[in-house]
């Protein structure tokens, strides 16, 4: 179970599916050395997550187009990833869930991006 | 010679193949590294005081720079660029690479980009003297020291003859004006109209001197042979090193002039040095030092600067250029380097960092460094018993 807050009021929780990608990227400066040493200058890196979801109604899948459209200050929390309370944003590009599951007309599937508000290093 | 003050810690860390490195830009107190999204280079060389300016870009998106636009009294702020290793969460150790005021303000779409000014630019904002009323020191014979210091007060820094001297590194100051004091090397001048930081740069030539500007301050330096054990950064830690070997940098025939009449507009002394093992060689090189801002007021002096350039320059002395890491963080215009290069067989060579490009951005950074003047400069111009001084001591 995964859960996209801004207060304890006004929330939206999810089932992640398989497909469920964490992959944060990294700030970095790298190079090889004539002699063939690795230098890496490591200057950030940061939550970034891609999470497929399916079966979600109507009302919740506007919630995040607004949250989207608008870049909110969320946070999110993630017992998979064991994540807690996560300051971030949806970077979606366009509305996360907007795709109908068939075969219902009041359901629908597509895959959320956040990413973390700050990094780690 | 100076250095950052760094920690032991600090030292070991800037060496590893993947330190923490820390990066910080400060606008007054306040910190906006979060908003950089593109960190500045920094050049520094020895014989070429000037102010720098820097640009560096910060994200906007929040309007959190709009403090300039509403507010154009914003930009008279003092900002910090700084740089060194992360060692906890909570615990840093930085050293000061920029330190300058905002000069222009742009906001292409949702960033801000600044455009900062070194501090010293106050040195080349101020002039000295003018046509109408020049600044005359030609009456008396004044010590190279005591000439710098006007200028830098002139400049528009701290006139404070001690450590605490926010703007001048006083102890490379004493230390650089005894050895000219030491051997009774004067100078007079007459300013129409100059700017500070090209006086300095002109005393600079004159003396053979490093004047330059790092950790915020006005830095001195007349290299010779060094005094500490040369830094090594580790093992052929260098991205690329090229050297090269320039035929056109040779001195090998050098006139100095001295005792300039500002009124009739000449110089009374010619002094001449030459190497006639490198002339053979590679020819003649001729350089002429002719300053009517600043000059040495007797033969022994200008013979000391044409035997200076003649030695340093005679032959054309390897130069290396290397990209490196963060290894040289924390290094400064005169310090010592050991150096490497492969494909030559050179392996911790000694020589001095003249110049160097710190990059912020990607940490891979330029060191020019040569031993030119990294040894004890030998001559026989003693103004009392040397035999080499045509004008007190002639021969025959």
């Amino acid at each position: 179970m995964a859960i996209l807050w801004v207060d304890s009021t006004t929330n939206v929780s999810f089932d992640p599916l398989p497909g469920y990608v964490r992959n944060d990227p990294v700030k970095v400066s790298e190079f090889t050395t004539k002699k063939g040493v690795l230098y890496s200058y490591a200057f950030a890196a940061f939550i970034k997550l891609k999470i497929p979801v399916e079966f979600m109604t109507n009302s919740d899948a506007n919630v995040l187009t607004t949250w989207c459209s608008n870049r909110t200050d969320l946070f999110y929390t993630d017992s998979l990833q064991n994540i807690t309370a996560q300051p971030v944003r949806i970077t979606n590009k366009k509305a996360p869930v907007y795709t109908p599951q068939k075969p219902y007309t009041n359901l629908y599937k597509g895959t959320i991006e956040i990413q973390a508000t700050s990094g780690y290093i | 010679m100076t250095a950052y003050t760094v920690s032991s810690g600090f030292l070991a860390e800037v060496v590893k193949t993947s330190p923490n490195i820390a990066r910080k830009f400060t606008i007054g107190t306040s910190d906006y590294s979060a908003f950089v999204t593109k960190w500045p280079t920094v050049n520094r060389k020895w014989n070429f005081i000037k102010p720098q300016d820097v640009s560096i870009t910060l994200a906007n998106q929040g309007q959190d720079f709009n403090f300039f636009q509403t507010d154009v009294h914003n930009m008279a702020v003092d900002c910090k660029i700084e740089a060194g290793i992360q060692f906890s969460t909570s615990s840093q150790e930085l050293i000061e690479l920029f330190k300058g005021r905002v000069g222009r303000v742009t906001y292409p779409n949702a960033f801000c980009t600044l455009k900062i000014y070194d501090s010293i630019r106050v040195l080349s904002d101020r002039y000295i003297g003018d046509n109408t009323a020049p600044i005359d020191f030609t009456n008396s014979e004044y010590s190279v020291g005591c000439m710098a210091w006007y200028i830098l007060i002139q400049g528009g820094l701290e006139d404070v003859r001690s450590t605490s001297n926010v703007d001048i590194d006083y102890p490379s100051f004493l230390e650089w004006s005894s050895i000219f004091s030491a051997d009774n090397i004067n100078v007079k001048a007459y300013f129409q109209g100059i700017r500070a930081t090209e006086a300095l740069r002109k005393l600079g030539r004159l003396t053979q001197s490093s004047i330059t500007y790092e950790n915020g301050k006005v830095i001195f330096n007349r290299f010779s042979t060094s005094s500490v054990a040369a830094f090594d950064p580790g093992d052929f830690p260098e991205i690329a090193s090229t050297l090269s070997l320039d035929e056109r940098k040779i001195i090998n025939n050098a006139n100095v002039n001295a005792d300039y009449d500002v009124n009739s507009k000449y110089f009374r002394i010619v002094v001449n040095a030459k190497n006639n093992s490198s002339i053979n060689s590679f020819n003649l090189h001729s350089t002429v030092e002719k300053d009517s801002s600043i000059w040495y007021t007797n033969s022994v002096s200008a013979l000391n600067l044409a035997q200076r350039l003649v030695d340093v320059n005679k032959i054309p002395f390897p130069s290396h250029d290397i990209k490196i890491g963060a290894q040289v963080l924390a290094k400064q215009v005169g310090e010592t380097i050991l150096v490497n290069n492969d494909v030559l067989n050179l392996t911790k060579e000694n020589v001095r960092i003249m110049s160097y490009s710190i990059n912020l951005e990607t940490m891979q950074n330029k060191v020019q460094a040569d031993a030119s003047q990294l040894r004890t400069f030998f001559t026989l111009d003693d103004p009392t018993n040397g035999l080499l001084d045509q004008v007190y001591n002639p021969l025959g």
